[in-house]
């Protein structure tokens, strides 16, 4: 009898235990970000694509930079490490009305002017912008939305 | 009669004249575009000279928490900036020119040479100009492709065929006008400026090259700025226009690295390069890149400076760090002389990053200070850091010692639960004299047990589950 009792309370703080382990391990955090024009005049109705970029505060290259069509919602797993410092910006592109004869060097274009792009169409410009301020999320679900303005340096957010 | 014979002498001696004054003409205007091409180098050079250039390694700038288009863009001018100071040729760490200005020793120098290669073609000792201008050859396409116009190598490759022309080896002039040609040089050689012999070569050499190609370049890491035989064509990846078949000089420009290659590219060829910095220079600063920048001083940042010092050829090494405080954005520039050894650190608000790059590029600077906008000094504030160099080595010390306390006085706690639990076992029986029921006593130490299990295990959950290593998103665009 008391053998019994003992198997059973010790499997059942097992469970307990093993329960405890799982939500623990099962604790991603997740951010929702709906992205909306705050200015009126920006037109966004042509905009060829996003370009979203996320990154780290510690790290040299982004943790995302990718591009994804207007009009969509999606889903993605970065290597934003819970507890780190990271930014999303969000910039949106249209191609160029008089792209100009040779690729301009990217490094020294300003933010509104035309560049070269490996996609169609070849010369494009950012026609708005806006970025979230420093984040850090350690567990659960947040949402904030990203308003997006005429390009003005605003991004990277002062620390 | 004998005025007759006089009159054809002369007429047969003023052929040869003739043709001599045209090629001392033809000469001349060589000689004088050689001039023009030397003159500023050499001018630069010696101006350089007389400030003792020293080369200098640009390292990189750890730009902190600015966005990777501009801080490529702020180290594209702070290099810029750093190469326009007299006392400095910059270059990065495996001794690529960063500046144009790091290419004049060795342009004045390729300059000269092919001024000697033409000098020997006109005194028709056209064997020796032939070796000469294999040797500017050479030279320009080992060290001088970052240059942005290739004038000079089209020079010598012309004056090569034109040597082998004289010596009548055709088919070695030929070769040499394909691989001009390859290179669509700005001035192709014209009725007016050559014998339409050679002309004709020139026609056949550009009709033997066959089908055009073209030449995808991708660069890794990030987008590099690429050059094609002296021509900027923009940020890779790109493809470029068609190109003859030939040899072609590459270049990909990141703001802390020059990558150089030539490729050879048949006819009709759709060639694919990848361009990425390597070799060991390139391999220690991937290194300690990959340590996120924690490595401002101790011996392994010594070592390595000094080896990339030795491998550039350099006498010291510049790097930089970008921070932020009270919203306002910083710039740090640290120097390390040549055997790796800390000599000084210059901050100043981003706005004057001029005045720290003058200040910083001073082989005699020495210190740790803030540069103000009055142009007076003081101590570097303390600024907002995520990955400052000190604060680095001190969470790294601090961490030692917290493991050394940790390991000295672990093994105790153990024990100490062991005695707790023994007093709850020893102390059960004493409690178990209270209670009546056999079963219910065990009842609650097995509970006591089940919870330190519970414990323990939400605990090891705590300290050993792996970390989820990645934040989820969803985004909704417009």
């Amino acid at each position: 009898m008391r053998r019994f009792s003992l198997t059973n309370q010790v499997l059942k703080y097992l469970t307990l235990a093993c329960i405890s382990f799982m939500l623990l391990s099962c604790n991603v955090p997740k951010l929702n970000i709906e992205v909306a024009a705050s200015d009126p005049n920006i037109d966004l109705t042509d905009v060829t694509r996003y370009r979203v970029i996320i990154r780290q505060l510690t790290d040299t290259y982004p943790a995302l930079a990718q591009d994804y069509p207007a009009g969509t919602t999606f889903d993605i797993d970065t290597a934003v490490i819970p507890g780190e410092e990271f930014y999303v910006l969000i910039q949106a592109w249209k191609g160029c009305e008089n792209p100009p004869n040779i690729c301009p060097d990217d490094i020294l274009a300003a933010d509104n002017e035309c560049r070269c792009v490996n996609a169609n169409p070849k010369f494009q410009r950012i026609v708005a912008e806006g970025c979230t301020p420093w984040l850090s999320l350690t567990k659960g679900e947040d949402t904030l939305s990203i308003s997006l303005s005429e390009p003005s340096n605003a991004c990277p957010p002062s620390l | 009669m004998l005025r007759a014979q006089i009159f054809n002498s002369l007429l047969l001696l003023a052929e040869p004249l003739a043709q001599w004054g045209r090629d001392v003409l033809r000469g001349f205007q060589r000689v004088v575009v050689a001039i023009m091409l030397i003159l500023p180098m050499t001018l630069s050079a010696t101006v350089g000279t007389a400030h003792a250039d020293e080369r200098t390694v640009w390292f990189t700038l750890d730009r902190g928490p600015l966005a990777p288009s501009k801080a490529d863009k702020l180290e594209m001018e702070l290099v810029t900036l750093l190469g326009q100071q007299k006392s400095t040729l910059m270059v990065d760490v495996s001794g690529g020119a960063l500046s144009e200005r790091a290419l004049t020793n060795h342009a004045a120098g390729l300059a000269k040479l092919i001024d000697e290669g033409i000098s020997l073609l006109l005194s028709l000792k056209s064997e020796r100009a032939i070796q000469k201008l294999e040797r500017a050859i050479k030279l320009f396409e080992a060290r001088l492709t970052p240059l942005r116009n290739h004038e000079l190598l089209h020079d010598a490759m012309l004056a090569k065929a034109e040597a082998e022309m004289i010596q009548k080896k055709t088919q070695l002039a030929k070769t040499s006008l394909k691989k001009l040609a390859a290179l669509k040089p700005a001035q192709a050689p014209t009725k007016n400026t050559h014998e339409p012999k050679f002309v004709r070569l020139w026609q056949e050499a550009i009709s033997d090259l066959g089908y055009q190609g073209s030449i995808e370049i991708e660069t890794n890491p990030g987008r590099a700025y690429i050059q094609v035989d002296g021509r900027p064509i923009g940020p890779a990846p790109v493809t470029t226009e068609a190109l003859h078949a030939g040899r072609h000089h590459l270049v990909a420009r990141w703001p802390s690295t020059v990558v150089t290659k030539t490729v050879q590219l048949s006819p009709g060829q759709n060639l694919y390069v990848q361009l990425k910095p390597s070799g060991p220079a390139h391999k220690i600063k991937s290194d300690l890149l990959s340590q996120n920048m924690k490595f401002v001083s101790g011996p392994r940042l010594q070592t390595s400076f000094r080896r990339i010092c030795k491998i550039a050829d350099a006498k010291g090494v510049l790097t930089g760090k970008i921070r932020k405080s009270g919203g306002k954005e910083y710039i740090v520039i640290s120097r390390y002389r040549q055997d790796g050894s800390f000599q000084a650190k210059v901050a100043a608000e981003i706005g004057l990053m001029n005045k720290v790059a003058a200040v910083i590029a001073n082989p005699k600077t020495k210190g740790e200070f803030e540069l103000k906008a009055d142009g007076t000094q003081g101590p570097i504030p303390k600024l907002a850091e995520v990955t400052e160099e000190e604060d680095g080595n001190t969470q790294t010390v601090a961490a030692q010692e917290v493991t050394h306390d940790t390991s000295v006085t672990s093994p105790p706690s153990p024990s100490e639960n062991e005695l707790a639990n023994n007093k709850l076992i020893t102390q059960a029986p004493t409690q178990a004299a209270d209670v009546s029921s056999e079963t219910s006593n065990g009842w609650l130490v097995w509970t006591l047990v089940g919870l330190a299990v519970v414990g323990a295990g939400a605990a090891s959950a705590a300290l050993f589950a792996p970390a989820p290593q990645e934040t989820a998103f969803t985004i909704s665009l417009p």
